[in-house]
């Protein structure tokens, strides 16, 4: 039976460090209810810990298990918009050129 | 116009040969019809484009005499489709205050061989955010209504698509199902709901949730719909590396065939059948069987003994996978920016303020699927899931040396009133233990309406079969809705094709 390998406890320090990983910003009132709500949840996927995995039984992680298709490494030209700029860069939140802009991060 | 005489595709084919009214006027009077609906069911239409695709199905038409079906086989039907799904130009939010503003510069591969099938997109369905939930309650964009009892969830997430059909908001449209976003819905709004083999329909251009567990299926009004649909828009496409490269059978000409009931071996699992399942839900899912097996089927009684882990099983598996999909709404390629993103201290600060754009349950989930992919816990849940995964899949390709199909309830409830179980998530997860199995194992499964309870609320028979089998799921789907005596017979015309 697999246990995780760091001890944990479901609190508000565990949710503020996973938000963190997750790129996401939380109110205190979120903070508290996740919380709760994962610890519920935690503790009811926590059953499968209890299954009895025969030997040698290999995950699924897909239930097509094809091997991966291979293509030629061809170029293929992008799809352009009426002006001619790339058309997946004109569904982006903001653009420079054809570039995706960004704020400054140094 | 789309009413009691004229909802399937064949009934309208039928009525365009006999010149009783043109692909022109039934788009136009969906439309009307859409824009007169209070169930929120759409959540953007498509006007100019419906109209120009309901000209073109005209004017080939007029020049055949009559639909040429076998090359047209979606000829001037008004479809909804999914809002996670993409059209070249067309907004697509999956209900998300993230994508608000997202005009997709392509079309997914369903969506554009349906188009060229002949079909009418009236515009894009309701949803819950990224189809993340069981009762259409988590649009951004406001909850969907059930489509006969007001005050009830029309089921989730593909909520807007079982609406649409249902109240002839269109014939036909596209939904996802993940753990039973499509079966759900259809179950609790009383139409035909279809989540085809893993891999039989590309997911080229549906916003991904869980890649192992997404499909794209068709809600219908009869199960020769779902036929049609599915034969539309399935086969292998080289734009997603996950579809089958099987050749795709005739499903349509299959359900011509006469169902031989006599060689059908039927499964029934003990532990779809349990306490705490609706008796209205047991009773006429019962009746249901006992007629198949009235019509000379041989029942099989038979064990899925892991199916009580398999709501554990998902809920580690979909929300690891989401949480990495969803890592692509960053601001940067997708993404709404709120004003103050760009004055940020760090790059890690500008996603998250990017990120605030998620709701309640999408954050719940990216939350829960960071958590059980991170440092020290990635055994203990995700690997361990996806053992628990493959014993689930294991004890279906026993059971199936056993039987040819396996027939139970899609829901262990009927549709409930709003707000009923949004506080709690977990009950909420709970509700899908029969419909995520075979997303786990790929499995094709269909709801077909078999009865309502007491108020009157329908409840829905599941056939499941073999992976590829969709074949079979159909034809026992069609022969049921065929000759099934039910209570809510506007809905089960079974209709010859």
């Amino acid at each position: 039976m697999s246990q995780p390998e760091t001890a944990f406890e479901v609190n508000e320090a565990l949710v503020r460090k996973v938000a963190d990983l997750a790129r996401l910003a939380l109110t205190d009132d979120e903070v508290t209810r996740y919380a709760a709500q994962m610890k519920i949840t935690l503790g009811y996927v926590d059953q499968i810990s209890k299954v009895k995995i025969p030997e040698g039984t290999v995950p699924l992680y897909h239930p097509f298990e094809l091997a991966t298709p291979m293509r030629d490494d061809t170029v293929v030209p992008s799809p352009t918009t009426a002006d001619g700029k790339p058309k997946m860069i004109s569904a982006a939140p903001d653009t420079l050129y054809e570039g995706f802009k960004v704020p400054p991060i140094l | 116009m789309l009413n009691e005489k004229y909802f399937t595709i064949s009934e309208i084919h039928d009525a365009y040969d006999r010149k009783e009214f043109t692909p022109t006027e039934l788009t136009l009077d969906t439309l009307k019809a859409v824009k007169a609906s209070q169930h929120n069911a759409y959540l953007s239409t498509l006007e100019d484009r419906a109209m120009a695709a309901a000209k073109s199905a005209e004017k080939i038409i007029a020049e055949h005499g009559k639909v040429p079906r076998e090359k047209f086989p979606l000829l001037g039907i008004p479809l909804a489709i999914k809002d996670n799904l993409v059209i070249d130009g067309v907004r697509t939010t999956c209900a998300s205050k993230m994508l608000e503003n997202y005009v997709s510069p392509y079309t997914g591969t369903a969506v554009e061989r349906l188009e060229k099938a002949g079909a009418v997109f009236i515009g894009k369905a309701n949803m819950d955010e990224f189809a993340m939930g069981g009762s259409n309650e988590n649009s951004a964009f406001g909850l969907v209504d059930h489509p006969t009892h007001p005050g009830y969830v029309p089921g989730g997430s593909s909520g807007g698509s079982a609406t649409a059909v249902r109240a002839r908001l269109c014939v036909a449209a596209l939904g996802s199902d993940t753990g039973g976003s499509v079966r759900q819905p259809a179950s609790y709004c009383g139409v035909v709901g279809l989540k085809p083999s893993y891999g039989l329909v590309s997911r080229y251009g549906l916003v991904a949730f869980a890649s192992s567990l997404d499909q794209i299926g068709p809600l219908t009004n009869s199960v020769a719909d779902a036929a049609i649909l599915l034969g539309a828009m399935g086969g292998h496409d080289p734009k997603d590396s996950t579809s089958s490269p099987y050749a795709l059978p005739d499903f349509t000409a299959e359900l011509r065939k006469p169902m031989d009931w006599k060689g059908l071996r039927v499964g029934i699992p003990k532990e779809y059948f349990v306490d705490g399942f609706d008796p209205a839900v047991l009773s006429e899912v019962r009746a249901a069987i006992a007629w198949v097996e009235k019509q000379g089927a041989k029942l099989v009684d038979i064990s899925l003994p892991n199916t009580p882990y398999a709501v554990s099983v998902y809920y580690i598996v979909a929300v690891s996978e989401a949480s990495s999909n969803l890592a692509r709404f960053d601001g940067v390629r997708f993404g709404v920016r709120p004003p103050d993103a760009m004055q940020v201290e760090d790059i890690a600060d500008f996603f998250k303020r990017v990120r605030s754009n998620f709701g309640p349950e999408v954050k719940r989930r990216i939350i829960l699927g960071t958590f059980a992919l991170s440092s020290g816990y990635y055994d203990a849940y995700y690997r361990k899931a996806c053992q628990v995964r493959r014993m689930i899949k294991d004890d279906f390709d026993r059971v199936f040396r056993e039987c040819d199909v396996i027939l139970g309830p899609v829901s262990p409830s009927t549709a409930f009133k709003h707000g009923e179980k949004n506080a709690d998530p977990l009950k909420m997860y709970l509700n899908d233990i029969l419909t995520i199995p075979c997303n786990l194992a790929g499995l094709p499964g269909m709801s077909v309406p078999c009865g309502t309870d007491n108020l009157g609320l329908p409840i829905g028979l599941q056939v499941i079969a073999p992976m590829f089998r969709d074949d079979l799921v159909l034809k026992v789907g069609h022969a049921f809705e065929k000759g099934y005596p039910t209570a809510d017979r506007d809905q089960v015309k079974g209709k010859e094709v």
